[in-house]
C-alpha cells in the first residue's frame, strides 16, 4: 500500500506475512474429535490473534515513535497524571451527542491499575480541573477539525 | 485456426447476407488470394440445392475489397463442421469441370470434420491446457451453464494457462498461442451463443482481447503477430453488442428467470443494460455512424429502474453519463453520477457496512446488498475505489457546488486505487504487482488544486495500447471495473470528448 503521511512525506508499506505452525502429532489424530478438536482450533486462533496483535502494535509503536505521541513510563505504574498526560497526548473524536468516542486498548492485567488512575483523577480537584480543560480543549479541536471537512477556494 | 496457420485475415463477413457468398477471405502465405463459404452440420443433397446460388457466387463472382488488387483470381473454400455427403461431392467434382471450362480454373474445394479436426490439432494441439488443473479448467468452462454470467477470474485463469506468458517463450509461440486463445474462447463459448446470453460473450470476448493486449505488451509484438487475433476478439464482441442490441429492441419487459425472485437482480441488470447499450451507441457515433435513437431511448428506460449494487457498477454509470451528454441531456448526465455518489456516501455512513467494492462481482455484491446467503465479508465501510474517479468526473464539469454539499461525507472515506506495477498485468483479471495508492481527501480541500488534479490527470503510466485503442479501453472498464482509476477515466473522458477514436487502427 501506498499512501502520503502528513509531515513523513509519501510511504509505502508492504504486506506482512501473519502464519503459525501447526503440529498434529500422530499419537493425537484418533482423539482429534468433538472438544479436542475444539481445543485445538480455538488455541490455533488465539495464536493467530496474538501474531496479528503483536504486528498492530508494532506498527502503531512505530507510527508514534515517529509522531512523538509517547509517553514512557519507566516501569512507574500508571497514575492520574500520566492517565491526563495520555488523554492529552492523543487526538479525541466525538460523535453526535457531544460524547468521546476514543476507547483505551489496554492489556487485561493494566484493568486495575487504570481503574485507580481514574479514580484518583475524579478524587483530586485539580486533576479534575485538568481533565475538564482537556476535555474542553479536546472537543474545540474535534470541531475544528470538523469544520475543515469542506471544500474551499 | 487460419491466422494461425499463417493466413493473414483480410475480410470476415459481419452481420446480415455474406458478401457475395464470401464469409471469409484471407490471402496465403505464398499470396494467393482464398475465399471461404463456413455451413456447420452435414450436406445433403437437399441442404445443397438450398446454398447453390451461393456456391456459384463464391466461385464465380471477383472479390472486390480494398485490400486485394482488381482482377486477381482466388481459390474458393466449401468449409463444414459435418460431412459432405457422397451425392454432393459427385456434383461438386462435376461443377468443377464445368467451371474449368469457364476458366475459373482453381474451382470449389472442400473442407469436411475430419480435415478440420486434424489441422486444429496440429495447429493448437500443442497449446492446449498442460496441466491437468488447467485442463479441468478447461471443461468447466465448455459445461457451464450458458445462461448464467461468465466467472472471468477463472476464465481469466484459464486464459493464462494457454496463452504463453512465460519469460522463454518466443514470439512465434505467443502469436500462435493467441490465435488458440481465440479459437478456445469460441468453443467455451458454444453454450452461451446456444442461449443467447450475450452479454456472457461480450465479457469473454473483451477478457481475451485484453489478454491478446498483455501478451503484446509484455513481448512488445510486432502487429501482425497479434493484431489478427485482436481484431477478432474485438469483432465478436462488438457482435455480442449488437444481438444485445436487436434483443433489446424487440424486447417489451426485461425479467429474466423466476419473476418471483427476479426483483433482487432486476435492477442491477438494467444498469448493466443501460452501460452496454451506452457503450454500443458510443462506440457507433464515434465511428462515425448515426446514433440510433431508440436505443437512446431504451438507454433512458433502463436507466429509470437501475440499481447500484456496489462499486463494480460504476463504470455503467459512468458510461451512460457519457451517452446522455452525447445525447445533450448534461445536467441529467452529471445529476446521475451525483446520485451514484450520494448513494455510494450513504452507504458508507454512520451505522452502515458500506457497498461492496470493484473487485466484488455483481452477483456476490447483490447477494451482499439485499443479504441472501452467507457473507464472506461483514463490511467495505471506509474506502472506495470508485469515489475518486467520480470526483474528478464532476470537477471536470465544475460541479462545485455539488461536491461541497458531499465533502464532509467524501472526507470520512479513504479514497484507493489498484495500480499495477507491470504494464502487461493491467490486461489480465489478478494482478499480482499491483499496488493499492490510499489517500485521505483534503481538509480543508482547495477546489482550484482539485481542479488542476482532474484536469491535468497524468495518463502517463497507462499501457500504451490502452490508450491507442479507446473503443477497447470503453468496453474494457465495462468488464473489468477494477481497472477503473483516476487515469483510465480521464483516459476514455478525454477520448469521447475528442472527434475521432476507431475501433482498430
Amino acid at each position: 500500500m501506498r499512501f502520503e503521511q502528513v509531515e513523513f512525506g509519501k510511504k509505502t508499506q508492504e504486506a506482512q506475512e501473519c502464519s503459525i505452525p501447526v503440529e498434529i502429532r500422530f499419537a493425537e489424530v484418533p482423539t482429534l474429535i468433538g472438544e479436542v478438536l475444539d481445543k485445538k482450533l480455538r488455541s490455533l486462533a488465539d495464536q493467530l490473534g496474538a501474531h496479528k496483535m503483536r504486528a498492530l502494535f508494532a506498527r502503531i509503536e512505530e507510527c508514534t515513535d515517529q509522531t512523538g505521541q509517547k509517553l514512557d513510563a519507566k516501569g512507574a505504574p500508571i497514575d492520574g497524571r500520566m492517565l491526563l498526560d495520555i488523554m492529552e497526548m492523543g487526538e479525541v473524536g466525538f460523535d453526535r451527542f457531544g460524547r468521546p468516542t476514543t476507547s483505551f486498548v489496554i492489556h487485561p492485567n493494566m484493568a486495575p491499575a487504570l481503574k485507580r488512575a481514574s479514580e484518583e483523577v475524579e478524587n483530586d480537584p485539580e486533576l479534575k480541573r485538568r481533565l475538564e480543560a482537556i476535555n474542553d480543549r479536546q472537543r474545540q479541536q474535534w470541531l475544528d477539525r470538523e469544520n475543515r471537512r469542506k471544500l474551499v477556494d | 485456426m487460419l491466422a494461425a496457420e499463417g493466413e493473414e485475415l483480410l475480410y470476415i463477413a459481419s452481420h446480415g447476407p455474406f458478401e457475395k457468398g464470401k464469409d471469409v477471405i484471407t490471402r496465403a502465405p505464398d499470396g494467393g488470394i482464398r475465399a471461404y463459404q463456413l455451413k456447420s452440420g452435414d450436406i445433403r443433397l437437399a441442404d445443397w440445392r438450398e446454398i447453390d446460388g451461393q456456391i456459384n457466387n463464391l466461385v464465380e463472382l471477383p472479390i472486390n475489397i480494398p485490400q486485394c488488387p482488381a482482377g486477381l483470381s482466388h481459390m474458393s473454400f466449401f468449409v463444414t463442421s459435418g460431412r459432405v455427403d457422397d451425392v454432393v461431392l459427385d456434383y461438386i467434382n462435376t461443377g468443377n469441370l464445368g467451371w474449368r471450362e469457364r476458366r475459373f480454373l482453381h474451382g470449389l474445394a472442400v473442407i469436411e470434420k475430419s480435415q478440420l479436426v486434424h489441422r486444429f490439432v496440429s495447429v493448437h494441439g500443442t497449446f492446449l491446457p498442460q496441466e491437468a488443473k488447467d485442463f479441468q479448467l478447461l471443461l468447466t468452462l465448455l459445461l457451464s451453464d450458458g445462461a448464467s454470467p461468465l466467472d472471468k477470474p477463472s476464465f481469466s485463469r484459464f486464459l493464462l494457462s494457454v496463452i504463453r506468458f512465460e519469460d522463454s517463450a518466443t514470439h512465434r509461440n505467443v502469436s500462435r498461442s493467441l490465435s488458440s486463445a481465440v479459437l478456445l474462447t469460441s468453443y467455451i463459448l458454444g453454450p452461451a451463443t446456444k442461449c443467447n446470453n450475450h452479454w456472457r460473450q461480450f465479457e469473454a470476448w473483451i477478457v481475451t482481447a485484453s489478454h491478446i493486449l498483455a501478451a503484446a505488451t509484455k513481448f512488445v509484438l510486432s502487429d501482425e503477430l497479434w493484431k489478427p487475433s485482436f481484431d477478432l476478439s474485438m469483432m465478436a464482441a462488438q457482435r455480442a453488442l449488437d444481438d444485445l442490441v436487436d434483443e433489446c429492441k424487440q424486447r417489451q419487459q426485461f425479467i429474466e428467470g423466476q419473476a418471483m425472485v427476479d426483483g433482487f437482480f432486476y435492477g442491477s441488470r438494467q444498469l448493466i443494460l443501460s452501460g452496454l447499450l451506452s457503450a454500443w451507441t458510443l462506440a457507433r457515433r464515434r465511428s462515425n455512424q448515426d446514433p440510433d435513437v431508440h436505443v437512446q431511448r431504451l438507454v433512458m428506460a433502463r436507466l429509470k429502474e437501475s440499481f447500484i449494487w456496489g462499486e463494480s457498477a460504476a463504470p455503467f454509470v459512468l458510461l451512460t453519463a457519457f451517452e446522455l451528454e452525447q445525447q445533450c441531456m448534461q445536467p441529467l448526465a452529471e445529476e446521475f453520477v451525483i446520485n451514484y455518489l450520494r448513494i455510494l456516501l450513504m452507504f458508507h455512513g454512520e451505522g452502515m457496512r458500506g457497498l461492496p467494492d470493484s473487485f466484488i462481482s455483481t452477483e456476490d455484491s447483490v447477494r451482499f446488498m439485499h443479504q441472501i446467503g452467507e457473507q464472506d465479508v461483514d463490511s467495505f465501510q471506509g474506502f472506495s475505489y470508485s469515489c475518486q474517479p467520480m470526483i474528478d468526473f464532476l470537477v471536470r464539469r465544475w460541479r462545485r457546488q455539488a461536491l461541497a454539499r458531499l465533502w464532509d461525507a467524501i472526507t470520512r472515506l479513504s479514497l484507493e486505487s489498484s495500480v499495477p506495477q507491470f504494464l502487461w498485468e493491467w490486461f489480465i483479471w489478478k494482478s499480482d504487482s499491483a499496488v493499492a495508492d490510499s489517500c485521505i481527501p483534503g481538509q480543508p480541500q482547495s477546489w482550484s488544486a482539485l481542479l488542476q488534479a482532474a484536469t491535468d490527470r497524468d495518463i502517463s503510466g497507462l499501457p500504451a495500447l490502452l490508450v491507442k485503442y479507446p473503443v477497447f479501453t470503453m468496453f474494457w472498464l465495462l468488464v473489468f471495473p477494477h481497472r477503473l482509476t483516476p487515469a483510465t477515466l480521464a483516459l476514455v473522458d478525454r477520448s469521447i470528448s475528442r472527434s475521432t477514436f476507431s475501433m482498430s487502427e
